[in-house]
């Protein structure tokens, strides 16, 4: 069974192996609308607790139970070549979704082009980008499959649609990118000046902190400011880059180290609970 | 709530602030710190016989950052002879990675296969490394442009995890954490990361548990690496770009003590006019 | 590592029946004490604030793909959502990741038919934007400028675009409730937005919004299991101190936990 599922397949035994999965997709969902509610949960139910069975088990089970003595995959267990399959069905499952997320774009940005509502101009923009960069991108791709040597690839990066894709995505895409990251700094600029207050003792030991932990990071710091202390000296400890480095990797190694402790620990919780389906609230419906 | 007006006129300092160091040609020398050094070292002690991987995670947006970290990284190894591996798992980064390197081979007259080479954008990147950890040349298989690496001067002797000898991940994501768990880690391979800025203070817990050797704390491990590389008073990407970034952190300390002795002056008078 | 060791295996499994005990006390309806946390407690008074004003609410719940961060965040818009609908308040919610549309869908869905208000839920209010970061973080800048919200919450994980969306929403005079397990953008939430919510109280959310007994045990339950940890930590620090790092007991426990 194992094997009928992840042999690679080609031509048509993979569109109709495609079409197989689909309907046997569709006729579950079928059968899962058509069951009472109550039913309905407990099939969920019990399909998360196997799923999450098998991740926990591989992990858990010792490498080298159910494998043949000698062989290459003497760091694995019997489970362990099940992984990769398992993992690629989810990621192909996930993907789906994508043709979801598109259809909703449409439909939100749709509406106020065809009604002419206000702002059907970023709408339009929209639809224009799509349209534009899926074209494109598909024809540039279409033409490099049958380019397969370096002058031919060369041949078609210097062709019409070689030359639109730079300019969508060098040009627009990449730069676009860069420039809204490049907002944060102005943001970092407006969020410190209105934020650093001294408020409390707190407040001013950690403006304190930070002043000297930005000095140490840049060149003007250690060069300008402690740059006379002589490396070396009894009192290069007070060298602005060994206060930052020290900052940074005791006391803020500390707490970095305190908070992972405490999110891996609610992580395990709440995996917990999402695995035996103990979970509440509205999502995951409540208790019976 | 900041005022429009005031807004702006720290939005224009900034700009001024990056801008100049541009126009006046000031450079100020970096000072180098430990975990360059550390980095430097571990790539200065990679055997000739073993490879350096260089995985490139980053998109446009972090480019400011990244790419002198990888152009920096890039300059070493060359102007040293290591061999090394482009890739990535986000389809940019080799892209950027190809270009920077073409340039650099040129400079240092290292043709590509024969001392680095691009094995381009890998999906699925978990079961990727899973792959590289049992076989490397057999998990890659072709360059990014769909020759054998058995081709390729450079992959002779290159097969498992053994052969090896550094990873750097050059991310402004979490990649590393994947390389840890399923490649570096099993595998028993050095691993550094070249991060941005704003996720040095994660990274710290590995380096002081030994699990990775080195980093390049953002823009300004750039710098510091190519003051290793080239000598304090070079004109490179990292330190020209450093100065700007000097002169926005003066001013933000400056905007932070300018803000708050008006907000203290404010208050003395507001307490003065109350209790008058 | 690979494959769990044998501590680990026991650790995992000491862990796991703390927090089941404590979960079954707490349906045997032993009452359980949770401290007040200051950004939940502040969910109510901004949608209120938003209901005022006449104005939308955003919900992003963050960047990741489907995952337990995203669940725990998803799990917080529907609490957001009841109490929206009973306040009769728009509330937008746009996702990153396609597959996270249909489950943040139907999850609205079902809360506004919860309240009574079916008709008060517009699909088009959930909204795919990109799932390239700073496309996403545009879209949801747009949205904040030209719907003028009046709240917003951030809730999941987020990356570098953390600020640009709480500087946003204070430029549009939006109350702002962050609530992250990414310790990297704690800082930029805690300039820009009015509270934020810090790593494991993220997860105790749903707990502390629904008090119902099965999660406020397992909160109970993972503190204890924290303390235990605490101590076998100290207890290993202890034995490097005074054995020294060559020793063979530090290298069995390094081993079996890890890190040889």
């Amino acid at each position: 069974m194992g094997a009928f599922i992840t042999t690679p397949r080609h031509g048509i035994q993979l569109a109709l192996f495609v079409l197989g999965s689909v309907l046997a997709f569709a006729l579950a969902m079928a059968a899962m609308h058509a069951l009472p509610t109550r039913y309905r949960r407990w099939i969920t139910v019990l399909f998360t607790f196997v799923a999450g069975l098998f991740y926990l088990a591989e992990f858990v089970i010792p490498a080298g139970v159910g494998v043949p003595a000698g062989s290459s995959r003497a760091t694995d267990n019997f489970l362990s070549k099940y992984l990769d399959p398992v993992g690629n069905a989810s990621a192909i499952i996930f993907a789906v979704a994508v043709g979801m997320g598109i259809l909703n774009l449409a439909r939100v940005n749709g509406a106020p082009l065809l009604r002419g509502r206000p702002g059907w101009q970023n709408s339009l923009a929209f639809f224009a980008g799509l349209i534009a960069m899926t074209v494109v991108g598909l024809t540039r791709w279409h033409a490099m499959l049958g380019a397969t040597t370096p002058a031919a690839r060369r041949a078609v990066e210097a062709a019409l649609v070689g030359r639109l894709y730079h300019l969508l995505f060098d040009g627009f895409y990449s730069n676009l990118g860069g420039t809204v990251f490049a907002l944060l700094a102005f943001y970092i600029v407006s969020a410190s000046y209105r934020a650093f207050r001294l408020r409390s003792r707190e407040a001013t030991l950690m403006m304190v902190t930070a002043f000297i932990v930005m000095l140490g990071n840049v060149p003007v710091g250690p060069t300008y400011l402690t740059g006379w202390i002589p490396e070396g000296h009894w009192f290069s400890f007070a060298k602005v880059e060994h206060v930052s480095d020290w900052i940074m990797s005791v006391p803020n190694m500390a707490a970095q180290r305190a908070l992972i402790f405490g999110i891996m620990m609610g992580v395990i919780a709440m995996s917990l609970r999402v695995w035996l389906s103990l979970e509440r609230g509205h999502f995951f419906g409540q208790e019976d | 709530m900041l005022q429009d007006r005031t807004r702006h006129v720290l939005y224009l300092l900034l700009a001024a602030a990056i801008a100049l160091p541009f126009f006046t040609g000031t450079v100020i020398p970096p000072t180098v710190g430990p975990e360059a050094k550390a980095l430097y070292k571990a790539v200065e002690a990679v055997p000739n016989n073993k490879i350096v991987i260089l995985s490139l995670e980053y998109e446009a947006g972090t480019l400011g950052e990244n790419l002198p970290q990888t152009r920096a990284l890039m300059n070493h190894l060359m102007k040293s002879g290591k061999r090394f591996a482009i890739m990535g798992f986000e389809p940019i980064g080799p892209v950027y990675g190809q270009i920077e390197a073409d340039e650099l081979a040129a400079k240092w007259h290292r043709p590509y296969g024969k001392y680095w080479v691009n094995w381009g954008y890998r999906t699925a990147y978990v079961q990727t490394l899973k792959a590289m950890a049992k076989d490397v040349a057999a998990a890659i298989r072709t360059d990014h442009r769909g020759v054998p690496l058995s081709k390729l001067p450079v992959m002779r002797g290159i097969h498992s995890p053994k052969d090896v000898g550094l990873v750097i991940d050059i991310t402004p994501s979490t990649y590393y954490e994947a390389w840890m768990a399923f490649f570096t880690g099993p595998a028993k391979v050095k691993m550094a990361v070249a991060p941005t800025a704003v996720m040095v203070s994660d990274i710290f817990p590995y380096l002081d548990s030994g699990q990775m050797v080195g980093m390049l704390k953002g823009l300004a491990g750039a710098a510091q690496y190519e003051a290793l590389v080239f000598g304090r008073t070079s004109r490179e990407r990292g330190i020209t770009w450093m100065t700007s970034v000097s002169m926005t952190h003066i001013l933000i300390i400056a905007l932070i003590i300018l803000g708050n002795a008006t907000e203290i002056i404010t208050r003395r008078r507001k307490a003065v006019g109350g209790t008058a | 590592m690979e494959h769990c060791t044998l501590a680990v295996g026991i650790l995992e499994a000491l862990v796991s029946a703390l927090i089941l005990y404590k979960i079954a006390s707490a349906r045997r309806g032993r009452s359980l004490f949770i401290r007040r946390i200051p950004g939940l407690a502040a969910i109510d008074e901004a949608v209120g604030r938003a209901t005022e004003m006449g104005r939308p609410i955003l919900f992003s719940p963050g960047m990741d793909p489907l995952s337990i961060v995203t669940l725990q965040a998803l799990a917080v818009a529907g609490y957001v959502a009841r109490t929206a609908a009973r306040y009769n308040t728009r509330l937008i919610v746009p996702v990153r990741d396609p597959a996270i549309y249909p489950i943040a869908e139907e999850i609205l869905r079902e809360a506004y038919a919860a309240e009574g208000r079916p008709e008060l839920f517009d699909p088009e209010d959930i909204r795919f934007l990109s799932d390239r970061q700073f496309a996403y973080a545009s879209g949801c800048v747009g949205i904040m400028n030209r719907e003028r919200v009046a709240a917003n919450f951030f809730f999941g994980y987020f990356y570098a675009e953390s600020l640009i969306l709480g500087e946003a929403g204070t430029q549009v005079g939006a109350l702002q409730v962050a609530g992250t397990p990414a310790t990297t953008q704690l800082p930029f939430f805690i300039v820009s937005c009015d509270y934020t919510i810090m790593a494991e109280e993220f997860y105790a959310a749903t707990a502390y919004l629904t008090r119902e007994p099965v999660l406020l045990g397992s909160l109970v339950g993972q503190d204890w299991a924290k303390v235990g940890l605490v101590v076998l930590i100290g207890v290993g620090a202890a034995l490097a101190t005074v054995l020294g790092p060559a020793s063979s007991v530090l290298r069995l426990m390094l081993t079996q936990f890890g890190g040889g």
